[in-house]
């Protein structure tokens, strides 16, 4: 059962976090500062950091850049009343990984917080499984569920990896050159096309997913049950 | 700029033999030459009259004297002039500062009389006054008025989950009535949380006058992540969304744009039945760029049509749970700070276009 470290200072928000979280088969873990919160990492597991932002004594921009700054790579979701684009801006920089504004819906912050610790198990354990398709992050090869290994080049690779990394979401075809092509480089957005074809070619015979073109936005990985 | 502009209509308007300048000019050459003729006839009554007067054998001896005594008769003419001519110029300056005190006050309903087209500069002074006061009262007006109706949009959703609340407290409830009771509760709060972010949002947008923090980015992609944030509400509505973008780059506030076409988008998706579409255009022209944001929904008449910009307006009240009327507000506010503009076609019962042009 995951541990979710909930930092608030709210007495009533923090109760509602725990009663969510627990209804959905987390392990909630309270603390209602930054400084609490530091506390408890030290001596308890977590794997997962649910934080607002507005707190005495330290808020949640300074605990992010604590946590980071000290090599912590625990996914962080900022859940704050702060709406604007600028404190957005800031909460990634400072190094969250995602951010919802209050109030919040309970049920897209639990699917964001699945989404999240999936995220940190695959970054953990640098491989994806889909069904019975598993790519490996470092050596960018892929066992396909007839037992058989394929090697990918790089970029198709880290292609599939993202799109399969959050499937249903919508891409862009600039946010896929963006994250994985050079911003500098040459290529333009028909090279994304090229690839996607390329890979749509090498996994043609696997049923656990698909890449399913949305006209006009972009790419998405569908898994198939 | 806008003060640039009316200096010249200034002085455009008022017919040069009416401003100020020339009247000074005027009355001052009036003045010289009235001193300069009086002393003159004193000089020759003087010479003739009075021949063996000391005045007129120190005037026709020295010259210097002659100059004194017109210099003394010009001041004293142009003085006592002056003194008369003062109190009736001054006039309508007294009574502007008077009616400038009283809108320090508070008291917007001055108004200082004038006939007709102003043709001196003072009467241009009153005339720009007299506006400003309107405006002021005019700001004043909507002001209160948006207070009142802000307020009644804040306590309303209030009334309902308090309401519930305590009534949720009653023991002997049905788990029916309960579940109600628990569902308009939720439904209300997430009214009130959406007003609250929707009004902070719009009084940002109205007391800001330029727009600072512009950067260079792809109006195309933007576009495509706006639709992507809204995704589940089409792909709950089996909308079709059909983009259809050049690529665009634009240098300009990328988080005022944001509200519009979030704005235009989700109130496409909104006014859409099941099964419609939505298309989002993007056009390059020669010194602009046109979005067009077009549905297959319910359209408006003329009459809804005329009122979409106004705060808190909404064309039907049916939809009421939906919206609080100050989204297209926002989003024309936000476009006109951008140095663009908001315009809106539509047919009831066929659907809506709203076409915002912005300059590169």
């Amino acid at each position: 059962m995951f541990q979710i470290l909930v930092v608030e200072d709210d007495k009533n928000v923090r109760r509602l976090m725990e009663t969510v979280l627990n209804r959905y088969g987390y392990d909630p873990i309270l603390a209602c500062d930054g400084k609490e919160a530091l506390e408890i990492m030290d001596r308890k597991h977590v794997d997962l950091v649910l934080l607002d932002v507005m707190m005495p004594r330290m808020d949640g921009y300074e605990f992010t850049n604590i946590l980071r700054s000290s090599g912590c790579t625990i996914p962080i979701l900022m859940v704050t009343a702060r709406e604007t684009q600028n404190d957005k801006k800031r909460g990634f920089i400072a190094g969250a990984d995602d951010y919802m504004v209050k109030p919040v819906d309970e049920e897209e912050m639990i699917l964001r917080i699945a989404a999240l610790l999936r995220r940190s198990q695959i970054a953990g354990e640098r491989k994806l499984t889909v069904g019975e398709t598993t790519l490996y992050y470092d050596s960018f090869s892929a066992k396909l569920p007839s037992g058989e290994r394929m090697e990918l080049p790089q970029k198709e690779f880290l292609l599939l990896f993202k799109l399969l990394s959050y499937p249903n979401k919508i891409y862009t075809r600039r946010q896929l050159m963006d994250e994985i092509w050079d911003m500098d480089s040459e290529s333009d957005e028909r090279t994304v096309d090229v690839h996607v074809s390329r890979v749509r070619e090498r996994f043609r015979n696997v049923p656990d997913f698909e890449i399913v073109t949305v006209r006009g936005l972009g790419y998405k990985a569908v898994v198939r049950k | 700029m806008k003060l640039g502009g009316k200096k010249r209509a200034l002085n455009d308007g008022i017919r040069w033999r009416n401003t100020l300048r020339w009247r000074l000019t005027l009355f001052v050459f009036a003045v010289i030459v009235f001193a300069g003729l009086l002393t003159a006839a004193v000089c020759i009554t003087a010479m003739t009259v009075f021949r063996r007067s000391w005045l007129a054998s120190a005037l026709m001896v020295n010259p210097f004297v002659m100059t004194a005594v017109l210099l003394c008769v010009c001041a004293i003419i142009g003085t006592l002039l002056t003194g008369f001519l003062g109190k009736y110029y001054l006039k309508p300056l007294k009574q502007l500062i008077a009616a400038t005190k009283e809108v320090k006050k508070g008291n917007f309903k001055v108004h200082l009389d004038t006939d007709g087209n102003p043709q001196t500069e003072m009467e241009e002074l009153i005339h720009s006054f007299n506006e400003m006061s309107r405006e002021l009262d005019g700001i004043e007006m909507f002001r209160n008025d948006f207070i009142n109706n802000f307020s009644h949009e804040f306590k309303t959703p209030i009334v309902s989950i308090c309401g519930f609340a305590k009534q949720l407290e009653i023991e002997d409830l049905t788990p029916e009535q309960r579940l109600e009771y628990a569902k308009i509760i939720a439904e209300e709060s997430d009214r009130l949380a959406k007003l609250a972010t929707n009004v902070l949002e719009l009084s940002r947008l109205e007391n800001q006058q330029i727009v600072t923090d512009k950067q260079e980015f792809y109006l195309d992609e933007q576009l495509r992540q706006c639709i992507l944030l809204q995704e589940s509400l089409w792909t709950e509505k089996e909308i079709e969304i059909i983009p259809e973008l050049d690529e665009v780059k634009l240098f300009s506030n990328e988080e005022l744009l944001s509200h519009i076409w979030l704005n235009l988008i989700g109130n496409a998706i909104k006014f859409t039945p099941k099964g419609g579409t939505v298309h989002v255009g993007l056009k390059e022209r020669a010194d602009s760029v046109t979005v067009m944001i077009s549905d297959t929904g319910i359209g408006m008449s003329d009459e809804i049509r005329s009122h979409i910009f106004e705060k808190f307006y909404q064309g039907d009240p049916s939809h009421h749970k939906s919206g609080y009327g100050i989204g297209l507000t926002m989003a024309h506010r936000a476009a006109v700070l951008c140095g663009g503009s908001i315009a809106v076609e539509s047919t009831t019962g066929k659907g809506s276009t709203f076409s915002v042009t912005l300059p590169k």
